[in-house]
């Protein structure tokens, strides 16, 4: 039986850096084995240690110059927590519209720059010459909508640098940004957001300024659905979803918070937690588990088997504020302990650990990521819309000139919950999630103008410098669920741990043995691209990889000291 | 008129890509505006290696800078995002990788240090590519250091030009254009080289204060001080190191003119600061000591002083 590896490093079109090595059956054209590593580091951890600790929300942001909207909410929840400051209601609203138009930004970055570019015609020309020829006649179903008659057509105008619609994707996550900078005052890395709230309470004047603006956006998320659905349907139709599958093992922490409900009280946080709307849930072998956010994060555990670090003795947090036991491998006990070894592919072969879900005892591999959003929300009926099978929201009309009448119009649109996990609905949840994030901000943008008219405009309460204090701060970003949890001692961060969603997702094998979801994702895709092995250039691979959209700085923040990774040699 | 083709090499260090994201916020001029050459003075430039955005992966991506290595890409500019570790901390091992050939690992030091002897120009985008910014954060982990330490004040390009730093973290993306497309110009004779003050930042972008161009400068000079978040004046007394960082955001916005962080009463952290983010930028929501408090209690005293004056004389206040 023949076989091939392929190592790729650089990945590009992701942020940061990251390796694969996959193994493949050439006879049967189908990836055995797969193996994902980080290879960047900084040391985030120790660079927060014993500072001030509102300081957090500034440099964890750093961790991320692409999704650091959701780094600074879950810092702050973490720290409204922890320095007991509830923020007022503006602020909320107005931290989540922050967040929202980060993933307007984000999911259409994703779509057009990163993992776009793989769809576009001068890869599919080249490496999947048929399906090219074939795309030239494939009529776009809602071609009179957004304007391109044939697949091949979105296409060639995906193509990088010359392609429409990768160029106009660049002047809307602008325009986007702009909104973003409103509330943030700076971005990437904002500004404005403090624990306790937000520096900046708009006027009314400025609050017109926003919603004007973010309406501009609309007919174009309305246009990206269309010809994603054009698009997704023509590589459903040539068998694509076997690729990048795996099981429906999913978890979102939700995200929005309620204005009136949140009140950062971890005693109250499973009640707030299910007025979010992005609804928190883990999704089990297709079925949702729980909602609880306390039962979510409790069940998070950190392994280290197959990463360069060693165990930890198990920390001194014995319980959380309700008194449930937190475990030894919890982020709150966690300490990192670097121990940099000769990559070993059998062993230990990434900084990436490996964060896994406990739930009555047993061990998930669960994934993060937009169709795990979708999924939960979806399935939870907790939000208006949901249906337990599919989730219906609508967007505004709006009086865009030189745009087609149908996307000036109200649009309803409803996703469904997919029989599966793979690229296709990964790449099909990001943009209906980021219809429906467009859908959330208009209502949010309306509630700005009801807050003001009730004079309701403080957007900050003062916050402590406890003695001791534990906080958790769990959102959404954009590739999906992020937590941040903290130790303040002594009215100084003592101990502060992020895990990322990339880190979920590009995580190693685990002390089990259990690949991270990257790996069990590549393991049986079909390498469907044209010629034989000598030509493979791994596009099916790196199509996987980038469904899930990886931030690589993101993944690897937790290292610390000065040791080092012996030098990487292909095995 | 026809100019010779630039060719620019994008490559990330210790970043978080940050910076790349603040490029596509540039408007004037937009990133689009320069790569497809719509005005003939700053057209003809080829991004010919950026990890964000590039179309080939792996080997094929590699192979890219194996040919600038060569000569092929000549003249090209080296850009920079993100620290530079120092690799002699990690023995037979590395902190950033950044390709790999048989097995063999290609470290960012490697392409920093080969690219940069037949460079035109280097430019560091952002804090962490010019003083060494967050990774460079106390303990400063992996000995991260920014480029204009890694090749020193006096190297000069194949052109004759000094490290060139765009600080910020991030630098606000026409910051970034604005850098480049004045390079370009410079380069091609049709404008001066942009004038560097002592941390090489080009004067046009950093010649003064964040609090120069503090739309709440003035509030300062009255005396008016928030005294929490959300009010609308000088945040200075809530940590504000606008007084001490060289910036323009808080006069020319941020994204096509909107936000700015002062403007948004959020304190300046001092990002485009060699130092950041350590003392005396942080704590960030600790007031800068010294002169500054001295000066902000003669103010408002005199603030009073003056505004009780004007009500004596039946004017309006001091402010």
């Amino acid at each position: 039986m023949g076989e091939k590896i392929i190592f790729i490093e650089p990945i590009t079109r992701i942020e940061g850096h990251l390796g694969v090595r996959v193994t493949i059956d050439t006879e049967k054209r189908v990836v055995k084995d797969a193996h994902s590593t980080g290879v960047m580091f900084r040391g985030f951890e120790k660079i927060m240690e014993g500072r001030d600790p509102p300081d957090a929300i500034w440099i964890s942001q750093r961790i991320c110059g692409v999704c650091p909207t959701p780094h600074a909410v879950a810092s702050a929840e973490a720290l409204d927590m922890a320095l007991r400051a509830p923020p007022p209601p503006l602020a909320v609203l107005l931290r989540n519209l922050a967040d929202s138009f980060e993933i307007l930004y984000d999911h259409t970055l994703h779509w057009f720059q990163l993992a776009g570019p793989d769809y576009s015609a001068p890869i599919v020309g080249k490496r999947y010459s048929s399906w090219y020829e074939e795309a030239k006649t494939w009529k776009a179903e809602h071609g009179d909508i957004h304007g391109f008659s044939t697949i091949a057509d979105i296409m060639r105008e995906m193509a990088p640098l010359s392609g429409k619609l990768w160029l106009e994707s660049i002047a809307h996550q602008r325009t986007a940004k702009e909104c973003l900078t409103m509330i943030s005052g700076k971005y990437p890395h904002l500004a404005t957001v403090v624990p306790g709230g937000i520096t900046y309470s708009p006027t009314i004047g400025r609050a017109q300024e926003l919603i004007f603006r973010y309406l501009r956006l609309i007919p174009w998320i309305k246009r990206m659905v269309y010809m994603a659905e054009d698009l997704l349907g023509f590589l459903t139709a040539h068998g694509y979803e076997k690729v990048g599958a795996r099981p429906a093992n999913l978890i979102s922490y939700g995200a929005a918070d309620h204005p009136e409900h949140y009140d950062a009280k971890y005693e109250n946080m499973d009640e707030w937690g299910l007025k979010r709307e992005v609804t928190p849930g883990v999704v089990i072998g297709g079925k949702l588990v729980t909602n609880k956010l306390t039962e979510i994060h409790l069940g998070i555990r950190e392994f280290v088997a197959h990463s360069f670090y060693e165990e930890w003795d198990g920390g001194d947090i014995g319980e959380d504020p309700l008194g449930n036991k937190v475990a030894p491998n919890h982020p709150w006990n966690k300490e990192t302990k670097p121990r940099p070894v000769k990559l070993d592919w059998s062993s230990r072969y990434s900084w990436v650990t490996s964060p896994r879900w406990v739930y009555r005892g047993k061990v998930h591999v669960v994934e993060a990521g937009p169709l795990a959003r979708m999924w939960v929300t979806a399935a939870s009926r907790l939000v208006e819309g949901s249906t337990g099978k599919s989730l219906r929201f609508s967007l505004p009309k709006t009086s865009i000139p030189d745009v087609a009448e149908d996307l000036n119009k109200e649009v309803e649109f409803e996703w469904h919950i997919p029989k599966a996990v793979n690229v296709v609905e990964r790449l099909r949840a990001r943009i209906y999630y980021l219809a429906y994030i467009a859908h959330v901000a208009f209502n949010e943008l309306l509630k700005v103008l009801d807050y003001i008219k009730k004079g309701k405009t403080k957007v900050f309460n003062r916050f402590e410098r406890p003695k001791f204090s534990l906080g958790v701060g769990l959102t959404e970003a954009g590739r999906g669920a992020l937590g941040h949890w903290v130790v303040v001692r002594d009215g100084r961060i003592s101990r502060y741990q992020v895990i990322t969603p990339s880190n979920i997702n590009a995580s190693p094998r685990d002390n089990e043995g259990r690949m991270g979801p990257y790996e069990e994702s590549l393991v049986g895709t079909p390498i469907l691209e044209d010629g034989g092995p000598e030509s493979w250039e791994g596009v099916d691979i790196v199509r996987t990889i980038r469904s899930m959209d990886p931030c690589l700085a993101c993944g690897v923040t937790m290292y610390i000291g000065d040791r080092r990774l012996d030098r990487l040699l292909r095995v | 008129m026809s100019f010779q083709r630039i060719n620019v090499v994008w490559l990330e260090g210790q970043g978080c890509t940050g910076c790349t994201i603040s490029l596509t916020n540039s408007s004037m001029p937009a990133i689009a505006d320069i790569l497809l050459g719509v005005i003939g003075p700053v057209s003809d430039i080829n991004l010919v290696f950026h990890p964000a955005v590039m179309l080939p992966w792996g080997d094929g991506a590699v192979d890219v800078l194996k040919r600038v290595e060569k000569g092929e890409y000549d003249p090209f500019v080296l850009v920079l995002e993100g620290a530079i570790p120092d690799e002699s901390k990690a023995g037979s091992g590395f902190w950033c990788m950044v390709g790999e050939e048989d097995g063999e690992v290609y470290t960012l030091n490697y392409w920093v240090d080969s690219l940069a002897e037949r460079a035109a120009a280097a430019v560091a985008v952002g804090s962490c590519a010019s003083y060494g910014g967050i990774p460079h954060g106390r303990p400063n982990p992996t000995g991260a250091h920014g480029l204009l330490d890694h090749l020193g004040k006096e190297w000069r390009s194949s052109l004759g030009l000094p490290v060139i730093c765009i600080p910020g973290c991030p630098p606000a993306g026409d910051w970034i254009t604005q850098s480049l497309g004045s390079l370009v110009l410079a380069v091609r004779g049709l404008a001066p080289v942009p004038e560097l003050d002592e941390h090489h930042r080009p004067k046009f972008l950093f010649g003064r204060l964040a609090h120069d161009n503090c739309p709440r400068a003035g509030y300062y000079s009255d005396g008016n001080f928030s005294e929490e978040f959300g009010e609308d004046y000088c945040v200075v007394t809530l940590g504000c190191k606008g007084l001490l960082s060289h910036c323009p955001a808080p006069g020319s916005g941020w994204i096509n003119h909107v936000g700015g962080c002062t403007t948004m009463g959020a304190p300046c952290l001092g990002c485009t600061e060699p130092g950041f983010p350590d003392e005396p930028f942080s704590p960030f929501l600790k007031p800068p000591e010294g002169v500054v408090m001295t000066k902000t209690v003669i103010r408002r005293v005199l603030g009073g002083l003056y505004a009780a004056y004007s009500l004596q004389k039946g004017g309006g206040g001091g402010g």
